[in-house]
C-alpha cells in the first residue's frame, strides 16, 4: 500500500489537499477507513487543529474497505486559510489499530502502518 | 435558540442522605436484594421494622435510576456565520515588564501569543471557532501573562534595645495576579464551511479548562509560595529582623523574596504548557478524545465542508 498527499487546488488562501491510499500490490488488501488520518494541516504557530478523519460506520455497516490490486481510496479536504499560513504542511497516515491521532502521526503507543511523505504548500 | 434548547437531562435521584447511605450499606452487607428478593425484604421487615425497610426501598429506587445526560442538537444550531480570515503566525516570547528602583519586576508580564485555552474567570462568551478564522476556542489572555505590583521594601535601623535592622514589604505592594478566561465556540454553523456539534462545542470548553488548570498549577508552584514569602513580612509589625542596619535587613529580605525569579518561572512554565501545540495541547490530542474533522456533511439541508465532532 502506498499513501500519498497531493495539493490539488489552490485559490488564494484556500488550499485543497488530497490523500490517496493505493494498493500497489497484486492481492486485495482490506483496511479500516476510520484509521486513515489526513490530510492534516500544520503550520508554524498552529494551535489545536482537528485531524481529518471520517465518521464511523453506522449500525449494520462496516468501515472496512477492500482495495483490489491497483485500486485506490482517498479523500479531499479544503482548508480556507492554508495558503497564507506560514510553513503550511499537510500530513497523513494509516493507523495499524485504533489509537490517539496527532496531526503528524499517531500518539502514545499507537503505530502507523503507513506514513505519507509530508507535503508543504 | 439558546444552547440549552436541545438539552434533555434525566436527572439522578436526590443526593443520598446519611440515612439512605446507611440503609444502602445494610442492604449490601446483608446480601439481600431489596428490589428482587421478597423473602429478604420480609426478613428485614421483621428484623428492623417498617421504617427501615421503607428507607431501604427508597434508597434502592434512587440508586436504580439511570444517571444519563442525553444530548440532542436542536434544529439549526446556534452558530453565527462569519467570514474566514487569515490564520496569524504565532511564536511565544515572554515579554518581561520593567523593573522598579529596587530592581523588581513591576507591571504586566505578557507575551505575543494568545493561548488556545484558559480559564479562571471561565467562559466569557462564544465566537466562531479559530480553525476557520474566528476567535472561539481561544484564551482571552496571552500565555505567561500576569499582573504584578512589585514589592516596595521599607527598612529601619535598630533603635533602643533593638540589635538588628528591620525590613518589610510595604502594604499594598508585592502582589501578583494571574487571570485567565476564554472564549468558547457555538455549536452549529461556524462560518459558511464548518459545523461544530454540541459535543464538539462542549469539548472545546473542556480543552480550554485544561489550559486554565495548567496555569493554576504554574501559579500554585511559583506564585503561591511567593505570596507566602511576601505575606510573612508584609507591614512593619511583621518586619524581618536581620543584620546590623535597615539596609542589611532589606538586602536579606530581597534575597528571601526571590521575586523576579518566581515571576519569571511562572511566566516560563505557563508559556511552555499553554503555548499552541505545547504540553497541554499535545497531551489533549494524545488522549484520543479531541474533536476531529469528519469531512463534508449535509446538516439539516445545509452543506458543510467540515463537520467537527468528537470521536
Amino acid at each position: 500500500m502506498r499513501l500519498t498527499i497531493e495539493v490539488i487546488a489552490k485559490d488564494g488562501p484556500s488550499v485543497t489537499a488530497r490523500v490517496m491510499l493505493l494498493n500497489d500490490s497484486f492481492e486485495p488488501v482490506t483496511f479500516d477507513r476510520t484509521l486513515l488520518v489526513g490530510p492534516n494541516l500544520q503550520f508554524k504557530g498552529a494551535g489545536m487543529i482537528p485531524v481529518s478523519t471520517e465518521s464511523r460506520a453506522g449500525k449494520g455497516e462496516t468501515s472496512k474497505v477492500t482495495l483490489n490490486p491497483w485500486c485506490f481510496y482517498g479523500r479531499d479536504r479544503t482548508f480556507e486559510a492554508a495558503g497564507t499560513a506560514p510553513e503550511a504542511t499537510f500530513h497523513a497516515y494509516l493507523l495499524s489499530e485504533p489509537g490517539p491521532m496527532l496531526p503528524k502521526g499517531p500518539g502514545g503507543d499507537a503505530e502507523a502502518s503507513i506514513l505519507a511523505e509530508p507535503v508543504r504548500v | 435558540m439558546s444552547a440549552n434548547a436541545g438539552l434533555k437531562r434525566v436527572s439522578s435521584g436526590p443526593e443520598k442522605s446519611d440515612a439512605s447511605a446507611r440503609a444502602q450499606h445494610t442492604h449490601t452487607t446483608g446480601e439481600h436484594s431489596v428490589a428482587a428478593d421478597p423473602t429478604g425484604l420480609l426478613a428485614l421487615q421483621q428484623l428492623h421494622g417498617n421504617r427501615v425497610v421503607s428507607r431501604l426501598i427508597a434508597a434502592a429506587q434512587a440508586q436504580s435510576q439511570v444517571v444519563q445526560r442525553e444530548v440532542e442538537e436542536a434544529e439549526g444550531g446556534e452558530g453565527s456565520l462569519g467570514t474566514p480570515v487569515e490564520i496569524p503566525a504565532e511564536s511565544a516570547a515572554v515579554e518581561m515588564p520593567g523593573q522598579n528602583d529596587d530592581g523588581f519586576y513591576d507591571g504586566t508580564v505578557t507575551s505575543n501569543v494568545t493561548p488556545h485555552a484558559f480559564a479562571d474567570k471561565g467562559k466569557t462568551g462564544k465566537a466562531m471557532i479559530h480553525w476557520v478564522g474566528g476567535t472561539g476556542g481561544l484564551g482571552n489572555q496571552n500565555v505567561g501573562s500576569i499582573d504584578v505590583t512589585a514589592p516596595v521594601i521599607e527598612s529601619a535601623d535598630p533603635t533602643g534595645k533593638q540589635t538588628e535592622g528591620r525590613a518589610w514589604v510595604k502594604s499594598g505592594t508585592g502582589k501578583a495576579k494571574a487571570t485567565r478566561s476564554y472564549t468558547g465556540a457555538p455549536w452549529g454553523a461556524n462560518g459558511p464551511t464548518a459545523y461544530l456539534t454540541l459535543a464538539g462545542s462542549f469539548r472545546v470548553d473542556k480543552h480550554e479548562k485544561l489550559h486554565v488548570k495548567a496555569t493554576k498549577a504554574a501559579h500554585d508552584t511559583h506564585i503561591k509560595p511567593l505570596e507566602k514569602r511576601v505575606s510573612k513580612n508584609r507591614g512593619k509589625s511583621s518586619a524581618l529582623k536581620s543584620g546590623a542596619t535597615g539596609v542589611e535587613a532589606a538586602a536579606t529580605l530581597t534575597t528571601a523574596l526571590d521575586w523576579n525569579a518566581a515571576i519569571a518561572a511562572f511566566a516560563n512554565e505557563d508559556t511552555t504548557e499553554n503555548t499552541p501545540m505545547g504540553n497541554v495541547d499535545n497531551a489533549d490530542l494524545a488522549s484520543g478524545t479531541y474533536i476531529q474533522d469528519k469531512g463534508a456533511k449535509k446538516v439539516r439541508g445545509t452543506d458543510y465542508a467540515h463537520y467537527y465532532d468528537t470521536p
